[in-house]
């Protein structure tokens, strides 16, 4: 009763039926999700996503009944969960993760105050598992616009122009980014202009003043 | 005392920087001859066993040490305190010993312990990965060896350098400013090459259980071989003029994996670069002597260890240290008494300690001119400079 | 204060309070993405927690719901294992399965103060054991042959006290 049984091929498909089972719940839920969000019903959406990255989380170690029965067993709870993905397994994985963390994005966006902080993070998740995905690079350049990074989100909106050049959005948001680093350029300039031409006057202690501003 | 002990390294490191380069050549032939009765021998084994002496050495010493001007507190320091553990024995019961390396109950602890043994064997389960790299970054330094040793997923976890540097910035970190260069934040934070070794000799100069370990002093030699000396290949010989009242020799080892092992350890090592450790293998003897006393190393050079023994010198006061060398040391065969061996000796010897690796002394006397030593005309410098 | 359900591995539902559930960092990044309450009835499953995994950790987050958080720089801090307070010594008395098993639902379900405590025990119940002891007492299984734990044995030396 205390000796677990030793792995076999037997068992490991099994604990592959397992995580196929989880990753198409997880595209039922992405699925649901797709649908809320097209009626535009975003907090469902967004709470089906999560739903959906909660089956894949850790997918490749399992839970099942097993466990307690191993703990009955009276020496040890853990059964073996360990499991290998097949490749096709792991790549559907990583499309749904993927998928599910760009539209968390996109739901996140039509929130009323969005949180940027989050979306940022989101798109990231999804950069980390495809460095091309021109959605993410434009979520995260509007982000970062409204996080006030305007040079970095010119530079993330550059990265999704060059897969879509056309785009209006991307384009838009592009000359946001422009206009707003032309004024925080003009300000800037106005403010080393003010500091030279106090310099210039020969008054003393022009940083403190300038600080005093 | 403390301020004194302090000046005095300060001297001792300046002439030592100026006489470089004199001191092998004059004063080794200039103190060998001065020398009252400094016995080097290497003799061609087969002529004669070594006569046996089992009278204990203290006595003696402690008389020759009294006579000496030095106070007793800086004669004592922690590696003369191994000196009262020595325990001299038979070069009989060594060869003993040697015979009977792989009965498990001769070897050290450790060993016994970590032996699998037949009747113990259970199947147990194959717990994931991420347990184990959730639970290597919850491991004291000194549980490390064991945890890594309970499964591969186990060994893999302690195997990247990103557990190395957190285990450095979790117990060295702090601690920086007493280490040397290459053991640094900046060489840590930078480079992956060999970051396993430099963290663990980082742990020897920083971490309190560990510094306890050195402090408790290098071990005086045993029975048997617990240091994990036999077979390992002589490198060099390096005599070392006077350092406080002591005349050092060093001799380096190195075990040489063969090929089996190397191939072991690569199947089960999974970053090469992380693993790397050029010192790996390698010990270093270090022999304290009243005398100075030359000995060339031109023949034992490349020879493997196969015994080393401590006896009672011949003048009774110190001890005579036996180092026996083979040219195809085998420590599954019981050995040859007529094998084609050489045997050294020195006579006589104070203290005899061994040092691996992750000794602090250990880099320390490669890093410190170690060859280019002081005449015996300079001011004797304090013992403690070891401990630096 | 709302509630949010939380349905373990063998389908048990658990109605939490949302202060309690916002322990682990998973649920909470939801629940406020989704604005720290949810409109949908449908319990949140968590494939990776049983009921009694699901039950022990919910009783930790209960007891531990007005810590405060975590210090952020925990990665360079010498990490203590004999700071655990009383309450979590006496939760931890569990077997060894549970104990792992808790380590992992932690770190599925992202809670920190849980994932030290559980790996804290774990490690003060590794130390002073040789590997066949620890292997005994949590049940591992040995994958080294002979010659491989030779080696690794060798690889250790300098953990040894020599």
């Amino acid at each position: 009763m205390a000796e677990a049984a030793p792995l076999d091929d037997g068992d490991l498909s099994k604990k592959q039926a397992i995580a196929l089972k989880r990753i198409d719940q997880g595209e039922i839920y992405k699925q649901e999700g797709n649908m809320c969000y097209r009626e535009k019903n975003y907090k469902k959406a967004i709470g089906k996503y999560h739903r959906a990255l909660l089956q894949v989380k850790d997918v490749d170690r399992q839970d099942g009944q097993q466990m307690l029965k191993g703990m009955m067993g009276g020496v040890s709870g853990v059964e073996d969960r360990s499991c290998q993905l097949t490749a096709t397994m792991a790549e559907r994985v990583k499309e749904l993760e993927m998928s599910c963390y760009n539209n968390l994005a996109a739901c996140l966006l039509h929130d009323t105050n969005p949180n940027y902080e989050r979306v940022k993070e989101y798109c990231q998740n999804v950069l980390k598992l495809d460095e091309q995905n021109r959605k993410a690079w434009y979520r995260q350049g509007v982000a970062l616009y409204h996080l006030k990074d305007y040079e970095e989100a010119q530079d993330c909106l550059n990265r999704a122009r060059k897969k879509v050049p056309k785009d209006p959005d991307i384009l838009r948001y592009l000359n946001l980014c422009k206009e707003a680093l032309s004024k925080q350029l003009q300000a800037e300039k106005h403010r080393y202009q003010g500091m030279f031409q106090k310099m210039a006057e020969g008054e003393e202690e022009v940083i403190e003043m300038d600080d005093d501003k | 005392m403390y301020r004194r002990k302090k000046r005095r390294h300060r001297n001792w490191k300046k002439t030592a920087s100026t006489k470089e380069a004199s001191f092998l050549t004059d004063v080794t032939v200039q103190e060998s001859a001065d020398s009252p009765t400094p016995v080097v021998a290497i003799r061609k084994k087969n002529l004669s066993k070594s006569s046996l002496l089992q009278k204990h050495a203290m006595d003696g010493l402690s008389d020759s040490l009294n006579e000496e001007t030095v106070p007793l507190d800086e004669v004592e320091n922690w590696y003369d305190r191994d000196l009262s553990e020595v325990d001299n024995y038979l070069d009989d019961n060594l060869e003993a010993e040697v015979g009977r390396e792989h009965v498990p109950k001769e070897k050290g602890k450790i060993q016994s312990k970590n032996c699998k043994k037949p009747e113990d064997k259970h199947i147990g389960r194959d717990y994931p990965a991420d347990l184990w790299y959730l639970l290597a970054d919850y491991i004291a330094p000194e549980d490390i060896g064991c945890f890594s040793a309970l499964c591969k997923k186990a060994l893999h976890a302690t195997n990247s350098a990103s557990f190395w540097r957190k285990l450095y910035n979790r117990y060295c970190k702090h601690d920086s400013a007493s280490l040397p260069n290459r053991l640094q934040p900046y060489s840590i934070r930078n480079s992956d090459d060999c970051i396993r070794a430099k963290v663990i000799c980082a742990l020897y100069r920083v971490y309190p259980p560990f510094q306890e370990r050195i402090k408790k002093g290098v071990r005086p030699l045993e029975d048997g071989d617990s240091h994990g000396l036999y077979g390992a290949v002589c490198q060099f010989v390096c005599n070392v003029g006077r350092v406080g009242n002591h005349y050092y020799h060093f001799i380096k080892f190195r075990h040489i994996s063969s090929v089996t092992e190397q191939n072991l350890r690569n199947s089960l090592v999974s970053s090469p670069s992380v693993w790397r450790n050029p010192s790996e293998g390698e010990i270093l003897l270090r022999v304290a002597c009243p005398l100075f006393q030359p000995f060339s190393s031109e023949h034992i050079m490349g020879l493997q260890l196969a015994s080393i023994s401590l006896s009672v010198s011949r003048d009774m006061c110190y001890n005579r240290l036996r180092l026996e060398f083979e040219r195809n040391y085998d420590k599954k065969k019981r050995r040859d008494p007529k094998r084609n061996g050489i045997d050294m000796y020195l006579d006589p010897v104070i203290h005899v300690s061994v040092m691996h690796w992750w000794h602090p002394l250990f880099h320390d006397s490669f890093a410190q001119p170690v060859s280019s030593q002081r005449t015996l005309r300079t001011q004797t410098p304090v013992d403690n400079h070891w401990d630096a | 204060m709302p509630n949010i359900k939380l349905q373990s591995s063998d389908g048990e539902v658990f109605d939490v309070d949302v202060d309690v559930a916002k322990q682990s960092i998973t649920i909470k990044t939801m629940l406020e993405d989704l604005g720290m309450d949810e409109d949908d009835d449908e319990a949140i499953p968590l494939p990776n927690v049983n009921s009694a995994i699901l039950g022990k950790v919910l009783e930790w987050c209960q007891f531990h719901k007005d810590d405060p958080p975590p210090p952020e720089d925990e990665e360079n801090r010498e990490k203590r294992t004999d700071d655990l307070c009383g309450f979590d010594i006496d939760f931890l008395k569990v077997d060894q399965g549970t104990l792992f098993e808790l380590i992992l639902a932690a770190n599925y379900l992202d809670i920190k103060g849980l994932l030290d405590a559980s790996c804290k025990t774990v490690a003060n119940m590794i130390k002073g054991k040789t590997p066949e002891e620890i292997r005994k007492t949590f049940n591992i299984k040995n994958d080294f042959t002979p010659a491989e734990e030779e080696q690794v044995r060798k690889e250790n030396s300098w953990c040894e006290e020599k």
